[in-house]
């Protein structure tokens, strides 16, 4: 049952109208059942997994706070802990990966080696569920979280439907919430149902627009020329932004309409100035996750310089390996790891040069570069995470400078024919994907739709848009959420299309 | 609270419908070939009486209805559109319409009989099912609400209201504003003449296109709605004749086992005229277009001529 789905909305509204209905002592349990109930939507016995980590992790952590403090005993049982939930990610995702790679090792070392072809489907949302469980016993390990003695609460901690499949990774206080009396909420309920929207609008009317194109052009890359890849790309970078954040609008907003709250995954990414800065904007849950159980137990930045640096690279390198077992995602990750890297051993030549040309003294315009910059390079390494292979990557990455080389070559020519010659599209009767005879509203749709989001980011970063609307007149904001409801319904994708995020 | 609730969510709802009920009757066009049935309609209803209807599959849109009007004194629509569509409905939608003295003339292409896969996916096409909603929205929204199909009615609407705001979306990106407010497809006019002929001749193609020749033995239960057309007409004191489409040697000697037991059985079946006999418009590949169902402007000719003789016999 995807989010973007009408049984999703239907399954969300009886969810939400008994869950204020039920006595406050039954509603852990009504939630835990809905839980079960969705994710066993995706295939029944993905619930196998998910429950021998919850019994695992569970017994882990009463175990682990019944020993001696830091005890070998509670070693074991964090190691336990740890492993376990590693281990199904291993099977169920990384094991084709390791097999293919050694295979072509020893396909190019001239071993024999027997590969056997191992297939396994991936449970949805393994990788969310395996990190936040391993993030439950490290705190209780740490003694900074109590192990839950309710087994239904903290399997309801693992598994509520909002976050089950694509997260946001949440930490153990999410439990303290769900301990919590609220009556309902008025204020959360209308919070959570214009989150909701939002993601909606996001979701359908935005990345399932672009998407279109953008896989036209990745599952042609040869058919096209590289100015197409460039236009591919970045529709790409704002598909996965929308597509993503859009999830997890829809995530928070069902989650705030039962009066709960889940963590911030985004803070508006493609307004950073640097890597760094993108990093501590885009998939947040993960991130922090990333820098607080592999980071800093590896001695983050209080370690030699050089071992700091090999820190902040392996760190990025494990990013990439969470999202994928494939050499895209590894050279995503490794890329970010460079550009972080860069990052550092240029700092005291980009000062320098920033000081002796003066931009500093244009903040702006700084500002605006260094934005710029980040974006063409998140940009660049979009084209690893989202190609198919290694292959058609680094083709597209080839493309990409040929392509700008060329536009701007013909553009300062003033060369008209040529410039046609380049835009022109050797596959018939569709642009982009799109047949010829609507890929213009849709593009024009996209467009106005993408400048909204703009508009709406640029206001969210100086102020808090969701405060600042509820100080609007009632004429106002019925106005806006009519605009937005009136959007999705018209111009909403309503083709069932996967979130990107599902399939990590 | 929750009564603010509740109210503010049923005003939601009913701005949303109020919206939705606005788009739906505002005159617009929708950019799918399918919407075409909705000028066809149009023309049908403005055909002054009595009335020849072609109904049949895109084998039958080069057809030369106003020679055909010349000859034989009628005023012809022709019906046709694509084969996928399926007999049945198009059948079924053309009933409110027809008026005493109208001649209907009934033609299937084979893969509409014979081909199993084919005649399986007439009946699962949900774009067919969406745009016959076009053609008579009350009797189909009825009909839903009569299966209890309110989501399936709901999904059919938006997804016809989509289209229409994407078109008014397109009008307005290319200053399209004289055509704003048409109805139906929205190159109506300049790809069907005032009969509802295809104006454009096909490309020529070789070799001609011929999915949907999987044949295997028709069964009746397939073809039974016929009569039920027919009984259905006689109350209108309308006429009905069918006729067995072209077909190019070549393929019809590879499928002849098949089409003569379709022919055996229509000829036991139905209880009205069949015009021809299958063998009678087996025609060579140089009379066809781009595939085995549509003929080039020569090929038309020859029909179109042939079909008149066949009807001044049972007028």
């Amino acid at each position: 049952m995807l989010f973007n789905s009408i049984e999703f909305i239907i399954f969300f509204s009886i969810v939400a109208v008994i869950y204020y209905r039920i006595p406050y002592k039954w509603r852990w349990a009504w939630l835990l059942a809905c839980g079960f109930w969705f994710y066993m939507s995706f295939a029944p016995w993905f619930i196998l997994p998910l429950l021998s980590v919850i019994l695992i992790e569970y017994l882990a952590a009463r175990l682990i706070e019944q020993k001696e403090n830091r005890s070998i005993s509670a070693r074991i049982f964090l190691a336990v802990g740890i492993t376990y939930p590693l281990i199904l990610l291993i099977i169920f995702k990384y094991l084709p990966f390791f097999n293919d790679a050694v295979a072509q090792t020893a396909r190019l070392l001239h071993l024999n080696y027997p590969q056997k072809i191992v297939n396994l489907i991936i449970p949805v949302g393994i990788s969310y569920y395996a990190l936040q469980s391993i993030s439950y016993v490290i705190e209780v390990y740490r003694g900074s979280q109590k192990a839950e003695r309710h087994f239904g609460i903290y399997a309801l901690h693992i598994s509520f439907f909002p976050k089950i499949i694509a997260g946001p990774i949440e930490r153990p206080n999410l439990i303290k919430q769900f301990l919590r009396k609220r009556p309902p909420d008025y204020r959360d309920i209308t919070d959570g149902l214009r989150l909701m929207a939002f993601g909606f609008f996001k979701k359908l009317v935005i990345a399932d627009r672009i998407g279109i194109a953008v896989n036209e052009v990745y599952n042609h890359p040869y058919d096209y020329h590289g100015i197409y890849h460039i236009l591919a790309t970045a529709f790409f970078s704002v598909q996965l932004y929308c597509d993503f954040s859009g999830y997890s609008d829809i995530a928070k907003g069902a989650a705030r309409v039962l009066g709960l709250r889940l963590m911030d995954n985004f803070k508006r990414p493609y307004g950073a100035r640097s890597i760094r800065e993108f990093w501590r904007r885009w998939h947040i849950s993960l991130t922090t996750w990333l820098r607080d159980y592999w980071y800093i137990p590896l001695g983050g930045n209080r370690v030699a310089g050089w071992r700091w640096q090999y820190n902040l690279f392996i760190t990025f390198l494990a990013s990439g390996l969470w999202h994928g077992a494939s050499w895209t995602f590894v050279a995503w990750g490794v890329l970010h790891g460079l550009y972080v890297l860069a990052g550092v051993w240029s700092i005291r030549v980009r000062s320098n040069l920033v000081h002796r040309i003066g931009l500093y003294r244009l903040p702006r315009l700084y500002r605006g570069l260094q934005v710029s910059v980040t974006c063409i390079l998140v940009g660049f390494a979009w084209i690893f995470f989202r190609a198919d292979t290694l292959s058609d990557a680094l083709y597209m990455a080839r493309q990409v400078f040929t392509g700008a080389g060329d536009f701007l070559s013909m553009l300062f020519a003033d060369d008209a024919a040529g410039l046609r010659a380049l835009f022109n599209i050797a596959r018939d009767n569709t642009i982009l994907g799109f047949s010829r005879e609507t890929y213009r509203p849709e593009m024009l749709i996209a467009l106005v739709s993408i400048i909204s989001l703009g508009i709406i980011s640029t206001v969210q970063e100086r102020t808090n848009a969701g405060e600042a609307l509820l100080k609007k007149g009632a004429f106002v904001r019925w106005s806006l959420y009519y605009l937005l409801a009136s959007a999705v319904l018209f111009f909403g994708m309503f083709t069932k299309e996967q979130f990107i995020y599902f399939r990590f | 609270m929750m009564t603010k609730l509740l109210t503010n969510m049923i005003i939601s709802l009913i701005l949303m419908s109020a919206t939705v009920a606005i788009v739906w009757i505002a005159p617009g066009t929708y950019p799918h070939d399918l919407a075409a049935l909705v000028n066809k309609r149009e023309m049908l209803k403005a055909k002054r009486p009595p009335r020849m209807i072609f109904i049949g599959g895109s084998s039958q849109l080069t057809l030369k209805s106003p020679l055909i009007e010349k000859e034989l004194g009628y005023s012809v629509a022709d019906m046709s559109l694509w084969g996928g569509l399926g007999t049945r409905e198009y059948l079924d939608e053309i009933k409110p319409h027809l008026l005493p003295g109208d001649v209907v003339v009934v033609t299937m292409e084979y893969a509409t009989a014979l081909d199993k896969q084919y005649i399986e996916f007439i009946h699962t096409n949900e774009e067919s099912k969406k745009f016959f909603f076009l053609m008579s929205p009350a009797r189909h929204a009825l009909e839903y609400l009569q299966n209890k199909e309110y989501f399936n009615l709901f999904k059919v609407i938006i997804e016809l209201s989509q289209i229409k705001v994407r078109s008014y979306v397109r009008n307005l990106a290319t200053v399209n504003t004289a055509h704003l407010f048409d109805t139906g497809f929205p190159n109506y006019d300049r790809e069907f003449n005032e009969n509802g002929d295809r104006v454009k001749p096909y490309m020529i193609f070789r070799p001609l296109g011929d999915t949907g020749t999987n044949f295997t033995y028709p069964e009746s239960k397939n073809l039974v709605f016929l009569n039920d057309f027919f009984e259905f007409a006689k109350t209108k004191k309308t006429r009905v004749f069918f006729y067995f489409s072209h077909f190019p040697e070549k393929q019809y000697k590879a499928n002849e086992t098949y089409i003569n037991a379709y022919y055996g059985m229509m000829k036991q079946l139905l209880k009205f005229p069949l015009l021809n006999k299958p063998s009678d418009f087996m025609y060579p590949e140089e009379y066809f277009a781009d595939t085995i169902y549509h003929l080039n402007e020569k090929g038309e000719k020859i029909r179109s001529a042939e079909m008149i003789r066949l009807l001044k016999k049972v007028l």
